[in-house]
């Protein structure tokens, strides 16, 4: 039998071989390898071998597919898609349990720390919502400055940019001195400050 | 009428999976054969084939919709093949592209045996089950690229227009590696006819 290199008809049309027993020649292709093996044997023997090969492995494959069973197959792709899920109780509990088998360490560490955490958390929250009263509050609120009855000095109240009341005493002798001229007194002065809200507020008032 | 793969994708995409059971059920099959030609291991075959329609699952949202479903899911199936091929070490990248040698080799070879003593129904033939198992050793001694379009080509009847689609590779490429692929099958069946020729004395069919 001669090599293709002898033939330079042969050598020519060789590569279309494939595609002419594929069918993916043109029309015009196809006529001119089809007059070539009709005049070509050598040609014609390998499209033949090529058809049989082809048959003969599709043949061969398709056998392969029937021997598998594929009744389940499509649903085990589908299981691998979407893997049933346990109820959340369940899964909770599984993670517990393996955490504590094999990650024991961590996981009595990171429990203790959680308890420390609830403890002093809870603790800073109980005393935050205590509130202090007297001279142990952070800030004591005026209700109002009383002067008593005789008293020789005054109240004098200013509020500061910051809100803060400033109070001192201011000393009153002419009042010491109209005390002691007149045995009637002269009454209560009573500052009310924040005391009504309704009251007009006065300088001093807080 | 059967729903055609894209409204099956479409389907798969808004949340139906029993679509996408149809389209597993509908290549599951060619999928199978295309792994078991490259791999030649019949549970590496399923798993490969399990394997790739997960993956075609998982990144349909990349589906751009412009090529056939079927032939992204080829060519995911090949990648996969490939891989185990890699990883066993069984794969052979050869650094040529093409056995020149073949041509001289085939024309030498007892052409045509092969057709006229299997004929065009290769079924009735007594040698059939004899080269069913030879051709899983012709087609271990193709390169995996050309083993891979000859198993899209002869599973699935893939053109060549889909075939260079499917491989990302030129339409010219696909005819070269196709056409060297099958000599490489010719040149090792035709040598075992010879052989058995010999052995019993047998001619053609």
């Amino acid at each position: 039998m001669s090599n293709s290199n002898d033939n330079p008809a042969r050598k020519k049309f060789e590569p279309m071989l494939s595609p002419f027993v594929d069918g993916e020649l043109t029309p015009e292709e196809r006529q001119q390898v089809e007059q070539h093996l009709a005049a070509n044997k050598e040609s014609a023997m390998q499209v033949a071998d090529f058809r049989a090969a082809s048959g003969l492995m599709r043949l061969t494959l398709e056998q392969q597919a029937d021997q598998e069973d594929w009744k389940d197959f499509s649903n085990e792709v589908l299981a691998k898609l979407t893997p049933e899920k346990a109820p959340l109780f369940e899964r909770l509990k599984t993670s517990l349990s393996e955490m504590f088998t094999y990650q024991r360490g961590a996981f009595v560490g990171a429990m203790v720390t959680a308890a420390l955490m609830v403890t002093v958390g809870g603790a800073a929250f109980l005393m935050g919502s205590q509130k202090n009263t007297g001279y142990a509050n952070e800030r004591m609120q005026m209700q109002s400055v009383k002067v008593d009855q005789g008293a020789t000095v005054a109240p004098v109240v200013m509020e500061t940019d910051s809100g803060d009341a400033i109070i001192w005493m201011v000393d009153q002798p002419e009042k010491q001195k109209d005390d002691e001229k007149n045995d009637k007194p002269k009454g209560e002065e009573n500052e009310e400050l924040d005391g009504d809200p309704a009251a007009p507020k006065k300088a001093g008032d807080l | 009428m059967a729903t055609d793969d894209l409204t099956l994708v479409q389907r798969v995409r808004s949340g139906d999976q029993r679509a996408y059971k149809t389209l597993v059920e509908r290549y599951q099959r060619k999928v199978f054969s295309v792994a078991f030609g490259m791999l030649k291991d019949r549970e590496e075959a399923r798993d490969v084939a399990q394997e790739a329609f997960v993956k075609v699952y998982r990144y349909l949202d990349h589906f751009k919709g412009d090529a056939s479903f079927y032939t992204w899911l080829y060519r995911i199936t090949v990648n996969i093949c490939i891989d185990v091929m890699r990883r066993k070490g069984s794969s052979k990248s050869e650094n040529v592209e093409f056995d020149e040698t073949l041509l001289h080799d085939v024309s030498e070879a007892n052409l045509g045996a092969l057709g006229s003593r299997l004929g065009t129904n290769p079924q009735k033939s007594a040698l059939r089950k004899e080269l069913a198992e030879k051709i899983q050793a012709a087609l271990e001694q193709v390169p995996e690229k050309h083993r891979a379009i000859l198993l899209l080509r002869e599973v699935e009847g893939m053109s060549y227009e889909d075939l260079a689609r499917t491989l990302e590779i030129p339409k010219g490429t696909v005819m070269s590696r196709l056409f060297h692929a099958r000599l490489k099958v010719q040149k090792v069946l035709n040598e075992y006819l010879e052989l058995d020729e010999a052995k019993s004395g047998v001619g053609t069919e």
